[in-house]
């Protein structure tokens, strides 16, 4: 039974798991943060290019569905 | 004791770096070359796992990546945010526990092999016993409230100044000690 503090502290610094070389896998790490930011990159630009009118005809599709559900409802009363 | 505050001129060098980085997603390659090693271990202490260490330290750079723009070198120290960020990658792996590899005792004995030029020098039962010990600590450790865990992991195993580890927690020097004093406390009652 571990009683001071500095016991504690002490622990900690003798099991504390040593520095792991990691170069082997730096390549693949690199990788995976490169592919990943040109996926993210990709997906953002995909939603900013979306043509104009797109997006004008999205809205008044999306304004109708919401009048027609005001309709049903003010129908359903 | 590895110091995260840089000195002036590796500190002029590091912020032309982050500039080049805002502009151009390669030149952030410098940047993860430098702390790469850092980071992966932090993580790894953090989580016992290779594979997931390597998942979350290739997310830490991904997000440093995406957010460099909003990164301001007058601020805090660019190996603090670094931090900053894997400490909220390592809490969002705890938070889906699905992803959770349990520290068994094969996994503490590889943790503790891994890497050791002194394998041979020692016995196997010394092997054994030091890797039981590790694991007890490390459960320990596990139970303890994030907060307390991310103080302490920083303050011993990372071996960084309460003034860094402040910088990094983003609390003050005080707060930093109140909760390695109370992290230790309860890890004296459990061991």
């Amino acid at each position: 039974m571990i009683k001071k503090i500095e016991e504690i502290e002490q622990l900690l610094r003798d099991e504390k798991l040593p520095d792991q070389n990691i170069n082997h896998l730096k390549t693949d790490i690199w990788q995976k943060i490169i592919q990943g930011h040109h996926v993210q990159t990709k997906r953002r630009s995909f939603l900013f290019h979306i043509k104009p009118w797109l997006w004008t005809l999205a809205s008044i599709l999306l304004i109708l569905v919401c009048l027609f559900l005001m309709w049903l409802m003010n129908g359903s009363r | 004791m590895k110091q995260i505050l840089p000195h002036n001129d590796s500190f002029q060098k590091e912020e032309k770096w982050i500039e080049l980085s805002k502009r151009d997603p390669e030149a952030f390659q410098y940047i993860f070359n430098k702390y790469h090693h850092q980071i992966f271990n932090f993580v790894l202490r953090r989580v016992y796992c290779h594979d997931t260490a390597q998942d979350i330290t290739a997310n830490v750079f991904m997000k440093a990546l995406e957010k460099i723009h909003q990164f301001k070198c007058k601020g805090i120290p660019f190996s603090a945010w670094l931090y900053r960020i894997a400490i909220n990658e390592i809490n969002l792996h705890y938070r889906s526990r699905k992803r959770i590899v349990a520290l068994t005792d094969e996994r503490s004995l590889h943790l503790v092999h891994e890497n050791r030029t002194d394998d041979t020098l020692l016995r196997k039962e010394e092997t054994a016993e030091k890797a039981k010990r590790f694991k007890k600590i490390y459960e320990a450790i596990a139970t303890l409230k994030p907060k307390y865990q991310h103080a302490i992991a920083l303050r011993y195993f990372e071996e960084k100044s309460m003034k860094e580890i402040a910088l990094i927690l983003g609390l003050s020097e005080n707060t930093v000690k109140t909760h390695i004093h109370r992290g230790l406390q309860q890890l004296r009652d459990k061991l």
